[in-house]
């Protein structure tokens, strides 16, 4: 009897065993193209982010600033809620 | 019978053992198969069986990123692919080269000649954008490949180019920063086996070395990039107007030490460094050695004032503009008699300053401003970082002295000026300057006490005599607050010996005048027709100033009529579009012009402005007490008709 539960047992746990192989293969055919995937996205946000980076420079803000009639803050032009920093 | 059974039993015997020796001859060849496997064969065997169920795999890490203090980008990788042949695998050269020189822009000889080489791996052109690639891709040409690489990219184009310099194609910095810290930019490298199937699949069972991090290490800097490029957009105007050869200019916070905007012009754009000289790569800045002139002199003044050499009020006589010494002369631009040390600083007498600088000494003196830094390296990280030119005090003789008093004859580079000047904001105490918040650096000692809070504050007060009463410097004032200030214009030595016609001109200004939280140096080199740092660079380092004091919401208002004004610089000035930005309802609605005597000048200014005109103020003051066109006339309707007013 307790021989009988144990080669039981035994082929048991071999069947999990082969499963969960197949399982973790079957994980690592899927794995490539998803890895492959989150590379282009980032790839793509890095590119985007420089584009971000491009469109709000400094220089291309001005030139915008300057098309707009917009410019920097001359004297008299700032307001100061209050209790914020007082003027000097 | 039983002779029979005797010579049936030998044929079995000898059966079984042809039987046995058969048997044993298989075993044994079986046996020595396996052996020979095994033994002989294993690792051949078993490296094929690699070849054909494992594959090596190379991963490159892309090169860290570059921000400023605010986290924008300055410098970036991403991804683009690049395109290779195989020769060997070409099926169709002339087809071949006619698409890809349709696609790539290369010209079909060229592509030819490439195609027909004997060659395993041959690049064709190399970081193409993507819809390039997609082409390539889409044309399914044999034997023509991409691959992915890094390309570098500075998002700002030419903002802080000689400040960061640039990479080249294989992605190592060779220029700026990416050059100074490659070793932490640049990306790793990561090899790792992984298994294939049947069918050339990759299988990731494990991460087989792949958690190896092999992307480059972030640098944050302490540049503010909306400040540089103020900076770097006063500093182009001015060498522009003046038909400078180029110039550089630095702003520093004095709480920090932290370096704002490092500017240079000419610039160039570091995402097509190729186009550009490389004299126009250098960062000169931190590079070039130039005599700094009379922005020099405060530092003589806290050197002889803190060796108690002059008082502020100790006179010197300034020999009307002309004084000979050892057969040479020096002379002044402004002819002065007899001068207090502090005047000397305001209308910056060559004279009067080689006069202290013989009482003070060469060894106070050169040890003094050894002290400051003058002779060392900053310690930024820059590449070439110099130490400027002073020599051996040893070797100065009077003249040395006389001349080194009031800036000529020694060679500084402009982030000197800046951490010296960064000294004397700091009361005496010096303080290292810095350009990069992360990764931090090491510092090695204490800072030190230079000179005096007491003599700190003295020379403060000379500059700001410099700028706020009628010292060189006036070109800097900003109404409401005070600034403290120096001009320089430095002759520039000869190749042949002796000093040219050439002049380098040059402002340092600390605001505010009290307790100043920026340093702005600036200089321009060989500007012409007008040379004079008051009147070339003043008013860009003011420009620089205001947009700062604006951008950190510290920008003061207008407190009263300065002599700025009364020297000339009225409202009149202000721009339409600032006055168009702050509508008021007012009782201009009419048809008829209203009132405006009694009013603030500010108010009656809206009041116009909304109704189109701008007009021109006569006078000084802040109240209306005349105006033109009369009160109740209609509004004219050309928009440029002349409207006056006159203030008291």
């Amino acid at each position: 009897m307790a021989l009988t539960l144990t080669m039981g047992s035994a082929l048991i746990l071999g069947l999990v065993s082969v499963w969960l192989n197949i399982e973790r293969v079957d994980k690592a055919y899927d794995l490539r193209p998803m890895e492959k995937r989150l590379d282009e996205q980032e790839a793509l946000a890095a590119k985007l982010e420089v584009e971000r980076n491009n469109l709000l420079s400094p220089i291309r803000l001005r030139e915008l600033a300057q098309k707009y009639g917009f410019g920097p803050a001359s004297q008299g032009q700032i307001r100061r809620p209050a209790g914020k920093a007082k003027p000097q | 019978m039983a002779k029979r059974k005797k010579e049936s039993l030998k044929a079995s015997r000898t059966k079984l053992l042809i039987v046995m020796v058969l048997f044993a001859l298989v075993w044994t060849g079986l046996l020595g198969r396996a052996a020979w496997l095994q033994l002989f064969k294993g690792a051949d065997l078993s490296r094929m069986v690699s070849r054909q169920h494992l594959a090596a795999e190379l991963e490159r890490g892309e090169r860290g990123s570059i921000y400023d203090r605010n986290g924008n980008l300055l410098a970036t990788s991403v991804e683009a692919s690049s395109v290779y042949i195989r020769p060997v695998k070409v099926k169709d050269v002339d087809g071949t080269a006619y698409k890809l020189s349709k696609i790539l822009g290369i010209s079909q000889a060229k592509l030819r000649k490439k195609l027909s080489r004997k060659s395993n791996f041959i690049w064709i052109k190399r970081q193409i954008n993507d819809r390039i690639a997609r082409k390539i891709e889409q044309a399914k040409l044999p034997g023509v490949y991409l691959t992915t690489e890094y390309v570098r990219l500075y998002p700002n184009n030419y903002l802080a180019g000689q400040l960061l310099g640039f990479s080249g194609i294989d992605g190592k910095g060779l220029e700026g920063l990416e050059k100074k810290f490659n070793d932490r930019l640049a990306g790793r490298k990561a090899q790792f086996v992984v298994q294939r199937d049947a069918s050339g699949r990759r299988l990731y069972l494990d991460a087989m070395g792949r958690e190896m991090d092999v992307r480059g290490k972030d640098i944050h800097l302490t540049i503010d990039s909306h400040l540089q490029s103020v900076t770097e957009n006063a500093l182009a105007d001015s060498v522009k107007k003046y038909n400078g050869k180029w110039g550089a200019a630095i702003v520093v916070e004095v709480t920090s030490g932290d370096v704002l905007a490092m500017a240079n012009y000419p610039s160039f754009n570091p995402n097509i460094f190729r186009t550009s000289s490389p004299n126009i790569w250098r960062n000169r800045a931190a590079l070039d050695v130039v005599e700094p002139g009379s922005t020099f002199k405060p530092f003589l003044m806290a050197a002889a004032l803190e060796h108690k050499v002059v008082t502020p009020e100790k006179l010197f006589d300034c020999e009307n503009g002309r004084w000979k010494i050892n057969g040479k002369y020096i002379k002044d631009t402004h002819k002065e008699g007899w001068l207090p040390v502090h005047k000397i600083l305001r209308y910056s007498s060559n004279i009067g300053s080689a006069k202290i600088g013989l009482e003070l000494g060469v060894q106070n003196y050169h040890k003094f401003i050894s002290e400051l830094g003058f002779g060392h390296k900053t310690g930024l990280p820059i590449p070439g970082d110099r130490k400027g030119l002073i020599r051996p005090a040893a070797k100065w003789n009077e003249i040395d002295l006389a001349a080194g008093s009031f800036g000529q004859g020694i060679g500084v580079t402009t982030v000197q000026m800046a951490k010296a000047y960064l000294a004397l904001a700091n009361k005496g105490v010096e303080k290292p300057l810095r350009l990069v918040q992360y990764p931090r650096s090491e510092q090695d000692e204490a800072p030190k006490r230079i000179f005096s809070a007491e003599v700190a504050e003295k020379v403060l007060s000379m500059m700001r005599e410099v700028v706020q009463d009628d010292g060189t410097g006036r070109k800097a004032r900003i109404s409401g607050t005070t600034v403290a200030g120096k001009t320089g214009t430095a002759q520039k030595a000869h190749s042949k010996g002796g000093y040219g016609t050439e002049y380098i001109a040059a402002f340092v200004a600390l605001v505010p005048g009290y307790n100043p939280d920026y340093i702005v140096y600036m200089m321009v080199d060989d500007p012409k027709p007008n040379h004079y740092g008051g009147t070339v660079v003043a008013p860009a380092v003011k420009k620089i100033m205001t947009d700062t004091l604006a951008y950190y919401g510290k920008l003061p208002e207008q407190r009263k009529p300065t002599p700025v004004m009364a020297a000339g610089e009225t409202l009149t000035a202000m721009p339409k579009k600032a006055l168009r930005a702050t509508p008021v309802k007012t009782a201009s609605s009419g048809d008829n012009v209203p009132d405006l005597k009694g009013m603030p000048i500010r108010r009656a200014i809206e009041i116009l402005v909304q109704k189109g005109f701008v007009p021109k103020l006569k006078g000084q003051g802040m109240t209306v007490t005349k105006q033109l066109p009369a009160a109740g006339d209609k509004w004219p309707e050309d928009k440029k008709a002349e409207m006056v007013l006159w203030v008291s």
